[in-house]
């Protein structure tokens, strides 16, 4: 195939893309072929977010949402990394906690949430911890196996110019690690949101997930298909936004493969 | 002359494999000795020990007349066969590593080594946007501006395609006829080895023991290519690779 050149180009297909999926899915309400009940309209679905940004229901219930994903993401990750550089330094402490530490990791931890609820309330503080405690065992363990994939020839080659252990961290361990930290704060990013758009639908008086919540429960498609755009605007906007610190930080790198 | 390395009945066993055995040799303060031998007679494993990098199994090496552990390490330079710059350090950076390690920035003298090994203009790049050739020598000026008294370099020409190793060779044979260090150099080149030392010792296979040294006595300064023509080179050549050669068949008998 070949690849469209100009940026103008890319952008002129996506937007025919977007035009297309609205024209086709306002078509077939229109003419009957499509229920609104079920589907809602793109025109509905319009005019909703625009009274919801103007009013300031969106923007509170939004930022109740950003709140708990940043301060999860952000705790949840400066733990996470402390915790498994600690682990690759003391190997006693990595074989003792290992299997209980997989364990958690395999446990699919939203379904921590109902515990969390009954700890720490309906309030934002329920849905940080839930997103900390996705965030930090990704941290964790990418950290760990980033510090245990340092380039062992780097390492003795900077060794014998000299160099003191702590300068041997800092200069070779640490740098080493930026890429595998980084692929897993891509992850925890979307991960941090999932969790608190979850809790918020399980129990929640404010927050996105409380909307969709909601929405369903009152039926209202229109509100469900506000919401989720909402959230995939917010999901994109963060990703782009990790990107490009990435790209910025490990440009030595060269192009920087994007999963 | 003093003894700027030596290295005293040295042997070096892994589990039941034993490496070398009882290896005994010197390295004159500015001499250029190269170390030659089958594969996996462990003339890599006696850098690693003589750069502490490895505990001996029995023996003892030396450097500079300090023996035994940490001590010494700036004062020898070690260049590996594998490529190991920093690939998130640009060339200047790079370069700049070993005067970090000594807590003194020389920015002069890091323009100067990056001149030498004709990399001016490249000193913002990263090494993955510079070819091979041009990492050995970001790696040539990052080992001398560690300024050591003893050069250790394992291979280092090794991974390079025939014309670069013989422009590399060369321009590293001017570069130290110019700072005349220390130097042990471990190579599978047998040419390489005759063409840039004053000595050449021969390790025999597994178990390694040093099998003959050898004397160049050809005259310095050095052109490889010219070197490499002279009748003295050539009888060095057969010489050693006759007892060479049976190193190697010998070494391919044996189970790895």
């Amino acid at each position: 195939m070949m690849t469209p050149g100009s940026r103008q180009e890319r952008w002129i297909l996506r937007a025919g893309v977007l035009v297309l999926i609205v024209l086709i899915w306002e078509g077939l309400c229109r003419v009957g072929l499509a229920s609104e009940f079920w589907v809602s309209r793109p025109f509905l679905i319009a005019a909703r977010l625009r009274d919801a940004a103007l009013s300031s229901t969106l923007w509170f219930h939004m930022g109740v949402t950003v709140t708990e994903t940043v301060f999860g993401f952000l705790f949840g990750a400066m733990a996470g990394i402390l915790a498994g550089f600690a682990l690759a330094r003391w190997r006693r402490a990595h074989v003792a906690l290992d299997p209980y530490l997989m364990g958690v990791y395999a446990l699919p931890r939203v379904a921590l949430a109902p515990l969390f609820i009954m700890w720490f309330g309906i309030g934002i503080p329920s849905k940080i911890m839930l997103a900390i405690s996705i965030v930090f065992f990704i941290l964790l363990i990418n950290t760990y196996v980033g510090v245990q994939n340092v380039d062992q020839d780097l390492v003795n080659a900077v060794k014998t110019m000299g160099a003191p252990p702590r300068f041997v961290t800092r200069r070779v361990v640490l740098p080493s690690c930026v890429p595998w930290i980084f692929s897993g704060l891509r992850i925890s990013m979307a991960l941090a949101l999932t969790a608190s758009v979850v809790g918020e639908m399980l129990a929640a008086q404010y927050g996105l997930g409380f909307m969709l919540a909601r929405a369903s429960g009152t039926f209202d498609t229109t509100g469900i298909f506000m919401v989720l755009i909402v959230l995939a605007l917010l999901a994109v906007g963060t990703y782009n936004l990790m990107s490009r610190l990435e790209k910025r930080l490990l440009h030595w790198r060269g192009d920087t493969i994007t999963v | 002359m003093p003894a700027k390395v030596s290295v005293t009945n040295l042997s070096i066993a892994f589990g039941a494999t034993q490496a070398l055995e009882g290896v005994s040799l010197t390295v004159n303060d500015g001499e250029f000795v190269s170390i030659v031998g089958p594969s996996g007679c462990g003339k890599s494993t006696m850098l690693n020990v003589i750069a502490k990098l490895l505990p001996p199994s029995d023996g003892s090496t030396r450097v500079a007349g300090v023996e035994g552990n940490g001590a010494s390490a700036a004062k020898v330079g070690y260049m590996f066969q594998k490529d190991t710059l920093l690939p998130w350090a640009t060339t200047l950076d790079n370069v700049y590593l070993p005067m970090d390690v000594q807590g003194v920035r020389d920015s002069r003298k890091a323009g100067a080594l990056i001149d030498m090994v004709g990399l001016t203009g490249f000193e913002g790049h990263f090494p993955r946007q510079l070819s091979g050739g041009m990492r050995k020598r970001v790696q040539l000026a990052r080992l001398l501006a560690q300024d050591p008294d003893v050069l250790l370099m394992d291979e280092p020409f090794g991974a390079l395609d025939a014309q670069t190793r013989l422009i590399i060779q060369e321009e590293f044979l001017k570069i130290w006829e110019r700072s005349r260090k220390t130097v042990l150099f471990v190579t599978h080149d047998l040419q390489e080895a005759i063409a840039l030392s004053d000595r050449v010792v021969l390790i025999s296979a597994r178990p390694g023991r040093v099998k003959a040294v050898y004397r160049v006595d050809l005259a310095r300064p050095r052109h490889v290519e010219e070197v490499m023509a002279h009748p003295r080179f050539m009888a060095l050549f057969q010489e050693i690779w006759a007892s060479l050669k049976q190193e190697v068949l010998a070494s391919r008998e044996k189970p790895q």
